[in-house]
């Protein structure tokens, strides 16, 4: 029988799997949201903002009962298993997501991949002597090879699928773009995966209010004929070294300027000044969420590339979008998964500066294509904002998956299990039936479209 | 014929449901056949314990024990009928109730409130729909149950009345003269309403008194009611007693009121006429409505404090017609409840 087996599985595999006996009295809620909520410095955390504004505005919490917690402590661990379902934001560093990953094995839970690779988050785990992140690298390690899709074996942080121990261990995931689904597909995932677009976090006139700001960055620019923005975290995966070389190929008319929150580890200073090309590069760490607005307003392009691939949806691409600039991107991962009329793409793995500089100049060229591609890249962010598509999204996963962990067929089958487990049945014991006709059983009582009818007209003679 | 009468076991709880199922044994075995008790024990709470108990029984191999064929069972209550038997019969004291006519009731609503109620109510239909559907017979212990299963679920079934050991006693024995109590034998718990009847003595105006007996979750919280309403003298408890002792209070009274919100059956009804006592009931009260024709059997009254204070005092001040009504009552249950060689003969027939 499937179900017993599937179960068996997850119980004895890596990381057993603690299966809930049912919320007693201390029971708080339906859902707990676990995320990073501004002023947090981290993108997550306006991310956040924004689905939870949009599951308030779509009524959400007046369905369940639902509350958000930030920051999470180890004194709020307590409270997770209180809840029937825990929404948990994870993204690749401790700073921001350590409590919340530990969180998510505290109770049943959905789960929010912003990288999909979370190696660095892993490491950072391991450094902290958890023993999640040994259990995370050991399960990693073991499925490493398990995919043959040539776009993860060339980004080697998504060789080994860091995020597999909490994605099997959760009842949900949430993955921003159709490449998280195949990539965790490609590793053998079962865990029902949710392709939720990243939402749209400025509103529709944040380049309205900030055109004049940026007519007055690009004046302190003497007015560089073509202006390109290499916008969002500067850290070695932009390869803003070769954005920089293409720069310099394009010649004195065009100007270069890298705006975005400065990391930690990475000199970007000292990745440009190796390029030769000079004052025809600016560096702006660090500036007010309005100055980034107005430099992608200023921008007659944007460039945003990535090797190697984390598995992120680029909330910067998103702003650059919306703003109606047409935008240079790797052709690999989630920038895949983009509408092709949205966006330019050069060739995956290290750029070339020269592919990079020929695919500049010609939108420097051609004023038309620039704006064709802009226009749709502005069209196809506010399609995603006017048809509220990540709330909508976001309801769908957790409304399944909280039917999925409240399912008392699945409790039932899970307390089976566990049984099963306990008394030493293995897979091959299920495989020759011990404990299969339980699972049937159960299955037998799946209501059929008779029952619906018979309650109806129940109700109406009573 | 070698039959296994399957019954959930609730630990520590014990009621009519156990009793029938007792004298079901009692009377195959004293047809010559083999009979044992197959129980499982079980609670009904949270809903996904109940979903589990149901895939035991659904998923328990009843077909031999020990190396020997059973030939036939016979399933009592849910969720022990879903046990799977080519020949299996049921005798159906109730459905699970906040499944179906509970469900949505204001004070007795219990599944509906629960978190996965809904989805385990449906697997409740869904399961009895097979379960009972697959049945080689299906026989109720009450013509209310037996319409309760037609309007949910539209599966026939037959009423087959039975009686308690006491009702054979009762029956088969001497009644002596009228008391001046009316006796309430029941589990004390809500569906079986024993606060109504307290309030009533607050309003019964002659000498009158009720005797409540039996035991349950409900006793301390009735006491504190007796106390309250200062109707202490009027009000007795008697917690846990013999059949010798019941038999006795039976033949003491001067009525039976038996006031349950829609009781399946109810023993208490048949009892009290096999005493030759009067039966005062409530018109919401279900199962009793079968053998309790108002100034005939006994006394219908709608479930109003004032209404059960005067039916008391009616049999108080007219004795004759109490004793009227009692023979009356006597007379029905020797014609409409069969003995057990009968039942026995039905239900394997």
């Amino acid at each position: 029988m499937d179900a017993v087996a599937k179960l068996v599985r997850r119980i004895r595999g890596p990381g057993a799997v603690a299966v809930q006996h049912g919320r007693g009295p201390g029971s708080r809620g339906d859902v707990i949201f676990a995320g990073p909520l501004p002023p947090a410095a981290t993108g997550v955390a306006t991310y956040d903002r924004a689905v939870l504004d949009g599951l308030e505005r779509a009524g959400l919490p007046e369905r369940v009962r639902f509350d958000a917690v930030w920051p999470v402590g180890s004194q709020e661990a307590g409270r997770f298993p209180g809840y029937h379902l825990g929404v948990f934001q994870l993204g690749n560093n401790v700073e921001f997501h350590l409590e919340i990953y530990r969180a998510a094995f505290l109770t049943d839970a959905l789960v929010v991949l912003h990288d999909l690779a979370l190696d660095d988050f892993v490491r950072g785990l391991i450094a902290a002597g958890d023993p999640l992140g040994y259990m995370a690298a050991r399960e990693a390690a073991r499925l490493q090879g398990a995919t043959d899709d040539p776009d993860v074996i060339a980004n080697a942080p998504l060789r080994e699928p860091w995020c597999a121990h909490v994605v099997r261990r959760a009842r949900g995931v949430i993955v921003h773009s159709d490449f998280g689904r195949r990539y965790l597909e490609g590793f053998g995932c079962r865990t029902p995966v949710f392709v939720v677009p990243h939402p749209v976090i400025e509103a529709p006139d944040a380049f309205g209010t900030t055109a004049a700001r940026a007519r007055e960055l690009r004046a302190g620019l003497h007015d560089p004929p073509f202006l390109v923005v290499a916008p969002g975290d500067m850290n070695e995966a932009k390869r803003l070294e070769a954005v920089a070389r293409a720069g310099a190929l394009l010649g004195k008319d065009a100007h270069l300027a890298i705006v975005g929150r400065r990391i930690e580890g990475y000199d970007v200073e000292g990745a440009i000044g190796v390029t030769g090309s000079g004052a025809r590069v600016s560096v702006h760490p660090d500036v007010p969420d309005e100055d980034f607005l107005a430099w992608l307003g200023a921008a007659d392009v944007a460039v945003d590339l990535r090797f190697p691939h984390r598995g992120e949806v680029s909330g910067s691409l998103s702003r650059a979008m919306q703003a109606g600039v047409p935008t240079v991107v790797s052709a690999t991962g989630t920038y895949l998964d983009v509408p092709d009329e949205t966006v330019i793409r050069i060739a995956p793995g290290p750029p070339d500066p020269e592919e990079l500089a020929s695919t500049l100049g010609r939108l420097r060229d051609d004023p038309d294509l620039r704006a064709r591609i802009g226009a749709a890249a502005a069209a196809h962010v506010e399609h995603l904002r006017v048809t509220d598509a990540t709330t909508r999204g976001y309801e769908r996963a957790i409304t399944e998956t909280l039917a999925l962990v409240r399912d008392p067929a699945r409790k039932a089958l899970a307390l089976w299990g566990k049984s099963l487990v306990d008394i030493g049945i293995t897979e091959d014991g299920v495989g020759a039936g011990y404990g299969s006709e339980y699972a049937r059983a159960l299955r037998s009582f799946e209501p059929g479209p008779e029952i619906a009818e018979a309650q109806e007209n129940f109700e109406r003679s009573s | 014929m070698r039959v296994a009468v399957l019954h959930p076991q609730t630990a520590f709880v014990r009621g009519g449901a156990e009793t029938h199922a007792e004298a079901l044994i009692r009377a195959l075995r004293a047809a010559g056949h083999e009979a044992d008790l197959v129980q499982i024990a079980g609670k009904w709470y949270p809903p996904s314990q109940l979903a589990h108990q149901m895939a035991v029984w659904r998923s328990f191999d009843i077909t031999e024990s020990n190396g020997l064929v059973v030939d036939a069972v016979i399933g009592l209550k849910f969720p022990a009928y879903l046990a799977q038997h080519e020949r299996k019969i049921v005798w159906l004291i109730h459905q699970h109730r906040t499944a179906y006519e509970l469900w949505d009731h204001p004070v007795y609503a219990d599944l509906k409130r629960q978190d996965d109620g809904a989805k385990v109510r449906d697997m409740v239909w869904e399961a009895d729909r097979v379960a009972l559907g697959e049945a080689k017979r299906v026989f109720t212990n009450a013509k209310n149950v037996r319409d309760r299963l037609w309007s949910s679920l539209r599966i026939p079934a037959e009423p087959l009345y039975h009686p308690s050991h006491v009702a054979e006693e009762l029956l088969d024995g001497p009644s002596g003269p009228l008391g001046d109590f009316l006796l309430f034998p029941s589990r004390m718990e809500g569906l079986k309403r024993q606060s109504l009847a307290i309030e009533a003595m607050r309003h019964v105006s002659t000498g009158a008194r009720l005797v409540l007996v039996g035991r349950g979750p409900d006793e301390s919280q009735l006491r504190e009611q007796v106390e309250r309403l200062g109707v202490g003298e009027r009000v007795a408890f008697e917690i846990g007693v013999t059949d010798q002792r019941l038999l006795q209070l039976y033949r003491e009274a001067l009525g039976v009121y038996f006031g349950p919100f829609d009781e399946d059956y109810g023993y208490v009804t048949i009892e009290g006429f096999a005493a030759s006592r009067p039966v005062v009931t409530l018109t919401d009260s279900g199962g009793p409505l079968e053998f309790v024709r108002d100034d005939e059997t006994g006394l219908v009254r709608p479930p109003e404090p004032k209404a059960i204070a005067e039916a008391f005092d009616r049999l108080w001040n007219d004795r004759a017609g109490a004793e009227r009504m009692g023979a009356a009552g006597h007379d029905l249950v020797r014609v409409e409840v069969p003995r057990w060689p009968d039942i026995v003969a039905r239900l394997l027939g």
